[in-house]
């Protein structure tokens, strides 16, 4: 009876390990659909997910513990054994003939037999059919995605993904206000047009680096250093935001494609009166832009000069002219540049009244210590290194018109003297030494 | 020799001399035989011809007991079956012992006498003992009963009362021979030389054989659905097959259960086991429950049949209350 005993408990012991095991696969494909639902709908599943199922094992393991009795009734109905096992396991301690006859027949009847043949690891039945879900759910979203959705991130995803960035982008305007209002302007337009869909997450990437790097550029009077900190990791969390979430490759596409203009202005070739980055030709904002198109054309041009003695800065095609020189506002001239000379701009007697001196690049020390350039992809107002002035102007009186121009420029002008202007230190207070000099200067940049 | 291949032995000697004089009917030779190892009595049932007396007679010649017939007629009084007492030259009163006094009795035909009569066998069935006058006659061990009874022939014949078909152990039905055991009986019948049945066991050695069998041990889950399979048969509970709620008035007794186990314990020898399997019950079920079960009138009136109702119930009703977990 002993033989009997032993055979049920090793017996036992295999069909619960293989029952752990089943249950614990069971589990595990259960898990794995729910991870599959997750990788579509972000639904920031965790990992310490995966220890539920080798709990829930144990758990059904000591929960439906399988005792003697049932291992019996299990090797009877397998090896076809017509009740023996759990007879003689129910009558063991009787003394009776029949029943000692019963179960040593029994025991010799299981003797011969191998456990690992009689059980081999084996799957349940219905694991089988349970091994089918991951896959065919895996399917069916992606054909729900490809057919609703093709070639997008899920609108779930989407929206989420957005509308965090969305919220912290907001965080990060605030932030950025009393330190720098005219960064915290151009977020509020980065959010705006990435709400709109009218940005993609690598510009809005691009542009956050930008803004970044002025923050970066602030010098330190201006700027707390704490805010600074807190500003660059508010940052570097949003940028992470946008690459993680992304936005759909249609809204990538669709902003590539408002970006060719701009790209091709940049050579010289286009940038006929449309605003770069946005479809709204320039005019429709003239208001807004021609101040800082006027610096431009002084920039580029090398003269801030007109035949009319009109104001440039209305002119369209000066304006896209300056906005397509690539931002190198360095004076020389860029297609633009001679775009506006062609036109006759370069009015011999056209000077610019207060010095001449007007900033390159900021690269050149001037008088007014002030320079602006230009973000060529955003259109946007781009601060180089100086102080802007608040009014955001300065006056520039052109020779020969006799008018006064007050671009107005929010942050200051761009442009810089350049060597069309044939005397400028004619009526200065200086040394004539010093004069000579400049002219000579002057001269020999015109022999280049 | 161990009991169970001593047992073996006999069975298949029984059925290969039952088997020289009845053709075919293997299966009901083999259910009469565990009915008499079980302490049951029979009831046969079949149309005109089809051997059931001549099935008896040759049970009653195998066996070495004593055997007497009675023909039931809507005359006979129980005293003609039980005896009675008469008054000798002495002027004393002698029991006259009936032909009940017997070790085999064929109650050829028993739905045509009456009731009275009919239940005059209740005692001698169910206490092997008859009184009369006051006084208890034991009758000699073993007792075995075998009844038949026509099922077409309705007219003028008294139908068993439910407690009279209760005693029965079992009920088996004979059908209408296939062509090629009708073949063999007219070889067997019609030549000069009829086959005769030799004995082959008595009396003491049914008895020894009765006790053995009652030890056979059978497991709680196999007792568990003989009684899951009786009370599937009452329309009263809830659990049972819809088709038995629907179509039976009265479920099995107890003795039904009784039967079952019985039964299968004898089965379990014959298949040379000394334990009682879930198939051994179910080979008995339909001969242990079919008189057992009485339908209602709907289900009368839709000619079912109780061995319909039994074969439901069959496949209604699993092994195992609660499979364990399998991998």
């Amino acid at each position: 009876m002993r033989e009997l005993n032993k055979f049920i408990s090793r017996v036992r012991l295999k069909i619960r390990s293989v029952l752990f095991f089943n249950w614990l696969l069971e589990l595990y494909i259960y898990l794995s659909a729910i991870y599959i639902v997750n990788y579509f709908f972000h639904l920031d599943v965790s990992y310490y997910y995966l220890l539920i199922p080798v709990f829930f094992a144990i758990f059904l393991s000591l929960v439906r513990p399988i005792d003697n009795r049932d291992v019996a009734i299990i090797i009877d109905k397998d090896l076809g054994l017509d009740e023996r096992v759990i007879t003689s396991l129910e009558f063991n301690g009787l003394d009776s003939p029949i029943v000692k006859r019963l179960i040593s027949e029994t025991v010799d009847m299981l003797r011969n037999l191998n456990i690992k043949n009689v059980y081999p690891f084996r799957f349940r039945k219905r694991l089988k059919y349970l091994l089918l879900i991951p896959p065919l759910l895996f399917l069916s979203l992606s054909l729900y995605q490809n057919v609703f959705y093709p070639g997008e991130v899920s609108p779930q995803v989407e929206e989420s993904g957005v509308s965090r960035i969305s919220m912290d982008l907001i965080t990060l305007q605030q932030k950025l206000v009393p330190e720098r209002p005219d960064l915290a302007k151009r977020l509020e337009v980065l959010r705006k047009e990435m709400e709109e869909k009218r940005i993609t997450s690598k510009e809005g990437i691009n542009i956050l680096e930008e803004i970044t790097k002025e923050i970066d550029n602030t010098p330190a009077g201006n700027m707390d250093s704490n805010a600074r900190a807190d500003i660059k990791k508010t940052l570097e969390l949003v940028m992470e935001g946008m690459n993680d979430k992304g936005m759909s490759p249609a809204t990538d596409n669709e902003n590539s494609r408002k970006e060719e203009p701009q790209d091709s202005s940049g050579e010289g070739t286009g940038g006929k009166g449309m605003e770069a980055g946005g479809d709204k030709p320039v005019d429709e904002e003239g208001g807004k832009t021609s101040p800082s198109y006027t610096g431009e054309e002084e920039d580029t041009s090398g003269a801030m000069s007109n035949e009319q003695g009109e104001q440039t800065g209305i002119n369209e095609e000066e304006k896209s002219g300056a906005d397509s020189a690539g931002g190198p506002v360095d004076g020389s001239a860029g297609d633009s540049g001679e775009e506006v000379e062609k036109e006759g701009t370069l009015a011999g007697s056209d000077t610019v009244e207060e010095g001449g001196t007007l900033p390159g690049k900021g690269e050149r020390d001037n008088k007014l210590g002030e320079e602006t350039g230009r973000n060529q992809v955003q259109n946007i107002l781009e601060y180089v290194p100086g102080i802007a002035k608040e009014e955001g102007g300065i006056k520039l009186k052109i020779k020969g018109s006799g008018k006064e121009t007050s671009p107005a420029v929010e942050g200051g002008t761009q442009g810089a003297p350049v060597k069309s202007v044939e005397d400028p230190v004619e009526g200065e207070s200086i040394p004539y030494e010093y004069k000579e000099m400049i002219r000579i200067y002057f001269e020999r940049l015109k022999g280049e | 020799m161990e009991f169970r291949e001593e047992f073996k032995t006999i069975f298949d000697r029984l059925r290969a001399e039952i088997s020289k004089v009845i053709v075919g009917y293997e299966d009901i030779i083999e259910q009469v035989i565990i009915a008499l190892f079980s302490g049951g009595h029979v009831l046969l049932e079949g149309l005109p011809g089809l051997g059931k007396t001549l099935m008896v007679k040759t049970l009653a010649d195998v066996l070495d007991l004593t055997f007497s017939r009675i023909q039931f007629t809507p005359d006979l009084m129980p005293s003609d079956i039980i005896g009675t007492n008469i008054m000798e030259r002495d002027r004393a009163f002698r029991f006259q012992p009936g032909p009940v006094f017997a070790q085999i009795v064929l109650a050829d035909e028993i739905n045509r006498a009456t009731p009275k009569t009919q239940s005059a066998l209740l005692e001698a069935m169910q206490e092997h003992s008859v009184t009369v006058s006051g006084t208890i006659h034991k009758l000699k061990e073993p007792f075995f009963v075998m009844a038949t009874q026509n099922p077409i022939e309705m007219e003028g014949t008294y139908p068993l009362p439910e407690a009279q078909l209760d005693r029965f152990f079992f009920k088996l039905k004979l059908n209408f021979p296939d062509r090629e055991e009708l073949m063999s009986i007219i070889d067997r019948t019609t030549n000069p030389e009829t086959p005769r049945a030799e004995k082959v066991l008595n009396g003491e050695a049914i008895e020894t054989s009765k006790i053995e069998i009652r030890g056979v041990p059978v497991a709680t889950p196999v007792k568990d659905y003989a009684v899951r399979l009786i009370l599937a048969t009452h329309p009263e509970l809830e659990t049972s097959p819809s088709m038995v709620r629907r179509y039976v008035r009265y479920g099995a007794s107890p003795r039904g259960v009784q039967s079952l186990i019985l039964g299968a314990k004898v089965k379990s020898l014959i298949e040379g086991r000394y334990n009682v399997s879930f198939s051994d019950v179910r080979y008995v079920t339909r001969p242990a429950l079919r008189h057992r079960i009485i339908l209602n009138f709907e289900g009368e009136a839709e000619g079912l049949d109780t061995d319909m109702i039994i074969d439901n119930i069959l496949e209604e009703v699993p092994e195992l209350e609660n499979e364990p977990v399998k991998p």
